[in-house]
């Protein structure tokens, strides 16, 4: 998956693809400019913060919008113009939007119920229980939905959607409902399940971890814009500026100004006039010289030890002290307070520390990374 | 705990007193008197003359006709209403601009800023043999009466009741979850099936306590039969009107009343019982 140049034509590889599409509501713009495309069977996912136009997305993909300007495509062809009933996409609601006046069966046999020809009782009824015992639900075909508590109706609604066969299952904060520990449950269920059933699965969701966990694909979103989209790890690794960094994962950013600059490399000369170097990320072109930039390092990517000790002279090094320490079980978690450089979040694994029993509130210790661990990202 | 509820109960029993005392004094005891007077005979000058006699319930079929206008234009009436209301509701709740829903609402109550006989009033204009037939005779359409006819009957029930029908249908379908008709859509159903097998159900709460209301109001209706029928049809409201106002049988008049409300609370819990079943248990059923 990838960007799309928007004068490209179909070759059929993608289920979902947005070419030049625009949505405005009255003065508003909720998604500008977008192009992109979606593998048939990946689980791919909207990532963001609420009102960045990643549920409008979705919902130009379900029909319930239509786009201002370009167009969505489906398995290939144009759905402009075709309403939301005529469309192979099927939706999980936030809310799950069952029907409150039906039973279980009655919901998850709605949209086979709609079909024409009208098929046989008895076949909507077959296919609705193989659907429950897909999502491990049977049984429970003659409750009403309002009886079931809110994992199961979750998964009802999950029911209800594939049991359409749609080329495309969309969900929309589908586990923002549930609580934490259902909410892992859940993700798991849903990565499992979109590897039988092979349909490709779009998610929006403003939860990093979550998006993280379970994508192949991740679109991270901002103001209607498309920021960076690719795999998990390229979006962690490879971040194309500030603010995707920030948002997947954590990180630490030291801010400043570009002072100096090289094809690889890049120094930021911070406000207290401390200079930073970092490494430009791979194509990027440089920052001027004077520009806000940030160099960015992973609280995983840095090392901590006792001041006093000797260091690889190769390293950067800070000097600083311990604010606080959370135990994390195979990791802990210092907020160490340096001069000039504020405080900095370092992920230090059990296994390094088991021999001297970590750092106590107060310590005074040394940070460093490795001159390629530092990241340099413009601001926007 | 004990001194606590006890007190509560003191509590509940003074806030109920006045309410109570209300329905005791207005409704109940009035409602006794009319029966014992509904066995009673008439008294010479009119009024109450006491004894026991069932003379006036056999002679019940002398207002037959009232009866039969009421119970066939009562529930004609109510679905009228039902019929015009709807789509005024679902208009207001899920198609009109959140700008003009405030402004329409209103629209809807002005009318009861007037009182409902002026109002009826002027439908007899409007009705009668200088309004719309006049009018019709200008394009060569001669010898239409509307007014004293069933269908001016009709036309004023719809007219006045129109709001009491509005607002229930109206409050269940601007609560009804639009995501409920967005789903429907995604899962295949056309605007004319999510209407029929979710805008519907999901609104028959409204409908039920609509179409109660206006269809108990509408059972005791005088007015307009009154001033839009003309004599010729006529509910038992007016009968009751002519029985104890004009002919002064208070007995003759007391057992028609009683037999008015047996009919109602038939009626009423038949419908009830039907609504509630549609609706199996759910905490928003009626009302």
């Amino acid at each position: 998956m990838g960007l799309v140049s928007q004068s490209s034509t179909t070759e059929c590889e993608f289920d979902i693809e947005f070419r030049g599409v625009t949505k405005r509501f009255d003065d508003i713009v909720a998604v500008d400019d977008i192009s992109l495309g979606v593998e048939r069977g990946a689980f791919f996912s909207f990532l963001g913060p609420s009102g960045c136009g990643k549920t409008t997305s979705l919902r130009l993909i379900a029909g319930f919008d239509q786009p201002t300007e370009g167009k969505v495509f489906i398995g290939g062809e144009s759905v402009v113009g075709v309403p939301s009933h005529k469309r192979p996409v099927n939706m999980v609601f936030q809310q799950y939007a069952l029907f409150p006046h039906m039973n279980v069966n009655e919901n998850i046999g709605y949209g086979l119920r709609q079909r024409r020809p009208k098929p046989a009782k008895q076949e909507v009824l077959k296919r609705v229980d193989e659907t429950l015992e897909m999502v491990r639900l049977s049984g429970y075909g003659k409750r009403r939905v309002w009886e079931l508590s809110g994992g199961q109706q979750q998964r009802i609604a999950l029911a209800r959607a594939l049991i359409n066969r749609p080329t495309c299952l969309l969900l929309d904060e589908p586990l923002a409902a549930l609580d934490r520990k259902l909410r892992r449950e859940m993700q798991i269920e849903l990565q499992t399940l979109q590897r039988d059933v092979g349909i490709t699965f779009i998610l929006v969701t403003h939860d990093q971890e979550e998006a993280l966990s379970m994508s192949d694909n991740i679109c991270i979103m901002r103001e209607g814009k498309i920021i960076q989209s690719g795999s998990p790890r390229k979006l962690y690794d490879e971040p194309v500026n500030k603010y995707v960094a920030d948002f997947v994962g954590k990180t630490n950013f030291f801010n400043g100004e570009v002072v100096e600059s090289t094809d690889v490399t890049v120094s930021v000369k911070s406000d207290s006039g401390q200079v930073l170097t970092g490494m430009l990320i791979k194509g990027a072109t440089a920052p001027a010289n004077k520009s806000k930039a940030s160099v960015a390092v992973r609280p995983e990517m840095i090392s901590i030890s006792a001041a006093d000790a000797t260091n690889n002279s190769a390293n950067i090094a800070i000097q600083g002290r311990v604010l606080n320490r959370i135990f994390l079980g195979e990791h802990s978690e210092y907020l160490i307070t340096t001069e000039g450089f504020g405080d900095v979040l370092v992920l230090s694994p059990k296994s390094i520390e088991s021999n001297n029993q970590g750092f106590a509130p107060g310590d005074n210790v040394s940070i460093s990374w490795k001159p390629d661990a530092a990241l340099v990202l413009g601001d926007t | 705990m004990k001194v606590s509820n006890k007190s509560n109960r003191w509590l509940t029993a003074a806030l109920l007193a006045p309410t109570s005392v209300w329905f005791v004094l207005m409704l109940i005891l009035p409602l006794i008197v009319i029966l014992v007077f509904s066995f009673g005979e008439r008294a010479a000058v009119g009024g109450y003359a006491g004894g026991f006699t069932l003379e006036q319930y056999a002679n019940l079929p002398s207002r037959l006709k009232a009866f039969q206008n009421t119970m066939t234009i009562a529930p004609a009436g109510t679905l009228l209403s039902l019929l015009v209301a709807y789509p005024l509701a679902y208009y207001l709740a899920l198609r009109v601009d959140r700008k003009y829903k405030l402004i329409l609402l209103v629209l809807v109550i002005v009318p009861f800023w007037t009182s409902l006989l002026v109002r009826t009033y002027a439908w007899i204009f409007i009705l009668g043999g200088r309004g719309i037939p006049s009018l019709l005779e200008l394009i060569g359409i001669e010898g239409v009466r509307l007014i004293n006819t069933p269908g001016a009957v009709l036309v004023g029930i719809v007219y006045g009741y129109l709001p009491l029908m509005v607002f229930p249908i109206f409050v269940s379908l601007e609560k009804l979850d639009k995501s409920l008709l967005e789903a429907s859509s995604d899962l295949g159903g056309s605007p004319l099936k999510t209407f029929m097998q979710i805008t519907i159900p999901l609104s028959m709460p409204g409908v039920a306590t609509g179409c109660m209301l206006v269809f108990i109001l509408l059972m005791g209706e005088f007015l307009i039969p009154a001033f839009l029928g003309g004599g010729k049809v006529f509910f038992i409201g007016n009968a009751l009107v002519d029985l104890f106002l004009q002919s002064r049988n208070w007995p003759f008049g007391a057992a028609v009343s009683v037999t008015l409300v047996v009919i109602m609370l038939i009626t009423v819990s038949l419908y009830m019982r039907m609504t509630l079943r549609s609706n199996t248990g759910r905490d928003e059923s009626l009302m």
